[in-house]
C-alpha cells in the first residue's frame, strides 16, 4: 500500500496542476485527487478516490459521443510498459455542471508511471489541463472522417502499433519480439520472406523490421517487391544488418528501404528510430491525404468557374464570398468588383427587403450540413441598372463553423422572350390558317358559281388553289418578308418555256399580302389570256413591263400588262368571277389601282400597288 | 330590304359573304376593308346590322363596333381569332368562326332583326 506522507500530500494538494494518482496495478484505483483536478471535473473527492478509474468513467451518464475510455486504458497501459510517460494529446472529458447535467470539454492528460527500484510501474501519475475548445464537436467529426488515417492526433489506434519482424534466426526473432512486446507494440515474427510478404499483405502493419541476409530472407530484394504493390508500396521498412558501410547503406537505400539498423544494436535506439518511422509515415500519409484533397477543391473550383449558370456564394452577413465567370458576364460586373459587396446590390431595391427575410428564415430552418431551397422566380438587377428575370436555387452549408450560402442562378430573359415569340406564332399561324381556309371556301364557292360542269370546276378550282399556293411558297422561301415580282411572273405563268412572254423591269419586292393577291391575279389574267387571249395562238404575244414610280413622295409598282397578236377582245356581257377578282383584290383595302381595259387588240392591264406600308 | 353593313378586308372572303347576303335579299353596304372607310359607313349609314372582321387594314375594329353600339345597331363578329383577340367591351358579343358555315351566318343575320339594340 502506497501512502504519502504529510508534506507531499500538501505540496501534492497544492499544485497548480490538475493531478490524479492511480494505482498501477490491478485496476487503476484512484488513490489521490488535488484540489485542481476536482475544480476541473466539477467531481467530489470522497466519490472517486478509492475507486478503480474505469468504474468511476462509467457511473457517468451516458452521452452520444462518450468519453474514449479505451484510449485512455491503452495510455496507461502503454505508460506501464514502456516505463516512460504517455502522452494522449487533445481529448474529451465530462465536467460534471452541479445540478445532475454536464457538459463536454476538452483537457490535454499525460500518464506517467512512478517505478519502483526494480523499474516496475506502481503508480501512474495522471496530469490534465483543460484547454479551449478549438474545433466545436461537430467539425472534430468532419475532420476526422476527412482526415483519413491522419496521425494528427496522438491516440494510437491498435492497428497502427502493429510491427512484421523477419528473421530467420530463432534467437534474435524471439529476442526482438519480446523487446518490441515490451514496448507496447503488437507483432507478427515470421521466419522467411514469403511469410513476412503474407504478412505485410494482409495485416495492414505499421513497419516491416527484416534482416537484410540471412538464410531464406533477402532483405532488399523483400523490399523491391513490397514496394511494387500498391499495398505495401508505402511500408516503412527498417532493415538490420551487419553491413553499415555507405555502399551498402546506398545500395538498401535504392531498393527502398527507409532505415537501415547496424547489428548489433542499442534497444533504444531501435525503438526510438522505429517511433520516428512511423510518426513519419503517418505524416506523410496525412499530406497525401491533403494533396488529394487540394486536388479535389481544385476540380470543384474549376468546375463552380466554368459552369454554365451563374454561382454566387455569400457569407452570413450577406457579403459575397465567390462570383464565378458566368455571374461575372450576367451582371456585367467582374468579381473583384463583386467580392465584398452586398448581395442587395444585384436586387432591385423593391425586393430588396423580402430577399432579406427569405435568406435570414432560410438560414434559420436549415438544421446542419446543407439544405437545398428553391427561390422559384425573381428579377435581378444587372450592373447598368437592367432588371431581368431569373430562376434561383439556394444551398446553406456549414464549413467550419461559418456559415455559407450559395446560389445558383440562370438568366430567364431569353426563355421568356422566346415563349411569349411561340405563344404569338402559334396564335397568328392558327388565325392564319382558318383565315386561307376561309379563303378557300370563298373560292370554291365563287369558282361553283361560274362552273356549274364539275369537270370544269375542278379544273378551274384547282388552278385557283395551285394559284395561291405557289404564292404561298415564294413567300415562305423569302421568309414571308416580301416576294420577287419577277419570281412571282414566272411562277404564275410558267415563263422560261414560253417565248410569246417578255419581261421588261427592275427587281421590285413585293409586300406579302400584296403578293398573294397579284398572284392570284396574275393567274386569272393569265388563264384567261390562254383561253381566249393573246396566249391561245401561237402568233400571239404578251408584254410584261413595269417600274417604280414615285407618287405623292411614295413608291409604287406600276405594272402594265398587254396582249397582242390574239383574237379580238371581246369585253364579256357579265362580269363575272375572275374579272371581280382581277378587278377589286387588289383595290378593296390593299390600296391598289386596277384598270382593266378590254382594248379590241390585246387586253391591257394596268396596276398601281403601293410599295412601302401606306396609311390607311 | 334590311342593310347589313360587311367589314371585311380579305376580299374574296367579301365578296363571298356579300354573295350570300344578296342572295338572301339582304342588302349589303360596302364591303369594305379599311377602319377608315367602316368608320365612316357605321356612322352615316342607315343600318339594320353588320358583319365585322376584327383585324382589318389601319387597326382594329373597336371604334366600328363602339359606334354601332351606341347606335344600337346588332352586328356580329367574323372572325379566325379566338373570344380573347374580340374588343375588350364586347367579349361576350356574338361570333362567327371563320371558316363558316353559310346557313350559320345567314341564321346569324336573320336574327338581328330579333335582337334588341346592344348598348356598350
Amino acid at each position: 500500500m502506497i501512502d504519502l506522507n504529510s508534506a507531499h500530500r500538501l505540496l501534492f494538494e497544492a499544485a497548480p496542476h490538475a493531478y490524479l494518482a492511480l494505482r498501477a496495478e490491478p485496476d487503476f484505483t484512484i488513490l489521490f485527487a488535488n484540489a485542481k483536478y476536482l475544480a476541473t471535473t466539477g467531481e467530489k473527492s470522497e466519490n472517486i478516490v478509492g475507486r478503480p478509474l474505469f468504474a468511476v468513467l462509467r457511473d457517468l451518464p451516458h452521452d452520444p459521443e462518450p468519453v474514449d475510455a479505451d484510449d485512455l486504458r491503452a495510455s496507461l497501459h502503454r505508460a506501464i510498459r514502456q516505463g516512460l510517460p504517455d502522452d494522449m494529446g487533445v481529448c474529451r472529458y465530462r465536467r460534471a455542471d452541479g445540478r445532475g447535467g454536464f457538459e463536454v470539454r476538452t483537457w490535454k492528460r499525460v500518464n506517467t508511471p512512478i517505478l519502483d527500484e526494480a523499474g516496475k510501474a506502481i503508480l501512474i501519475l495522471s496530469q490534465v489541463e483543460d484547454v479551449p475548445s478549438a474545433i466545436d464537436s461537430q467539425t472534430a467529426a468532419a475532420a476526422r472522417s476527412a482526415l483519413n488515417g491522419s496521425s494528427s492526433d496522438l491516440s494510437d489506434t491498435p492497428e497502427r502499433r502493429r510491427i512484421v519482424i523477419a528473421e530467420s534466426d530463432a534467437d534474435t526473432r524471439l529476442a526482438l519480439d519480446g523487446l518490441l512486446r515490451n514496448w507496447g507494440y503488437d507483432t507478427i515474427p515470421v521466419a522467411d520472406a514469403e511469410a513476412a510478404m503474407a504478412a505485410c499483405f494482409t495485416n495492414s502493419p505499421t513497419l516491416l523490421l527484416s534482416d537484410v541476409a540471412s538464410p531464406g530472407i533477402d532483405g532488399l530484394a523483400l523490399t523491391r517487391r513490397l514496394r511494387a504493390d500498391e499495398r505495401t508500396a508505402a511500408l516503412p521498412i527498417m532493415i538490420l544488418s551487419q553491413q553499415t558501410g555507405e555502399d551498402a547503406r546506398i545500395k538498401g537505400y535504392e531498393a527502398g528501404v527507409d532505415e537501415y539498423m547496424a547489428k548489433p544494436f542499442a534497444e533504444r535506439e531501435l525503438i526510438a528510430r522505429i517511433e520516428s518511422l512511423v510518426a513519419l509515415a503517418g505524416a506523410r500519409a496525412d499530406i497525401a491525404g491533403r494533396l488529394r484533397r487540394v486536388a479535389v477543391l481544385a476540380r470543384l473550383a474549376s468546375v463552380v468557374e466554368t459552369a454554365m449558370d451563374a454561382v454566387i456564394s455569400i457569407d452570413a452577413n450577406q457579403k459575397i464570398t465567390l462570383f464565378n465567370a458566368a455571374a461575372e458576364k450576367m451582371f456585367g460586373c467582374d468579381a473583384l468588383s463583386a467580392l465584398g459587396r452586398p448581395l442587395d446590390d444585384f436586387i432591385p431595391h423593391r425586393f430588396r427587403a423580402a430577399h432579406a427575410r427569405h435568406v435570414d428564415g432560410f438560414g434559420k430552418t436549415g438544421v446542419s450540413g446543407r439544405t437545398m431551397g428553391r427561390l422559384g422566380d425573381l428579377t435581378a438587377l444587372r450592373a447598368n441598372g437592367v432588371e431581368f428575370p431569373i430562376e434561383a436555387s439556394i444551398s446553406r452549408a456549414q464549413i467550419d463553423g461559418e456559415v455559407l450560402f450559395t446560389v445558383i442562378l440562370r438568366d430567364m430573359s431569353e426563355r421568356e422572350a422566346a415563349a411569349e415569340t411561340q405563344r404569338l406564332l402559334i396564335g397568328e399561324l392558327d388565325h392564319r390558317v382558318k383565315n386561307t381556309l376561309a379563303i378557300v371556301q370563298a373560292m370554291a364557292n365563287q369558282t361553283a358559281k361560274a362552273y356549274v360542269d364539275p369537270k370544269m370546276f375542278v379544273e378551274s378550282f384547282n388552278g385557283r388553289i395551285s394559284a395561291m399556293a405557289s404564292a404561298h411558297t415564294l413567300l415562305t422561301e423569302a421568309g414571308w418578308k416580301g416576294a420577287d415580282l419577277g419570281s412571282l411572273l414566272r411562277e404564275q405563268l410558267t415563263l422560261g418555256v414560253d417565248p410569246r412572254i417578255v419581261l421588261a423591269g427592275p427587281p421590285v419586292s413585293l409586300r406579302p399580302q400584296f403578293a398573294l393577291h397579284f398572284g392570284m391575279v396574275l393567274y386569272e389574267l393569265g388563264s384567261n389570256a390562254r383561253k381566249y387571249g393573246a396566249l391561245s395562238r401561237d402568233e400571239g404575244r404578251l408584254d410584261l413591263c413595269w417600274t417604280v414610280e414615285t407618287i405623292e413622295n411614295a413608291p409604287y409598282l406600276a405594272f402594265d400588262w398587254i396582249e397582242s397578236g390574239g383574237p379580238p377582245t371581246e369585253k364579256p356581257r357579265v362580269r363575272h368571277f375572275g374579272t371581280r377578282l382581277i378587278e377589286t383584290s387588289l383595290t378593296h383595302a390593299l390600296q391598289g389601282k386596277v384598270e382593266l381595259d378590254f382594248a379590241p387588240e390585246g387586253l391591257c392591264c394596268r396596276i398601281l400597288l403601293p410599295l412601302r406600308p401606306g396609311i390607311a | 330590304m334590311p342593310r347589313i353593313l360587311v367589314i371585311e378586308d380579305e376580299f374574296l372572303l367579301a365578296a363571298h359573304i356579300g354573295g350570300i347576303l344578296e342572295d338572301d335579299g339582304f342588302d349589303v353596304i360596302g364591303p369594305v376593308g379599311t377602319l377608315a372607310e367602316a368608320v365612316k359607313l357605321a356612322k352615316d349609314e342607315d343600318l339594320n346590322g353588320a358583319l365585322l372582321d376584327v383585324n382589318i387594314v389601319g387597326g382594329r375594329v373597336d371604334d366600328v363596333a363602339d359606334i354601332l353600339a351606341r347606335r344600337g345597331v346588332p352586328f356580329v363578329f367574323v372572325t379566325g381569332y379566338g373570344r380573347d383577340h374580340l374588343p375588350l367591351n364586347f367579349r361576350d358579343a356574338f361570333i362567327v368562326n371563320k371558316p363558316f358555315d353559310d346557313k350559320n351566318l345567314l341564321a346569324r343575320v336573320r336574327g338581328f332583326s330579333d335582337q334588341p339594340p346592344r348598348a356598350s
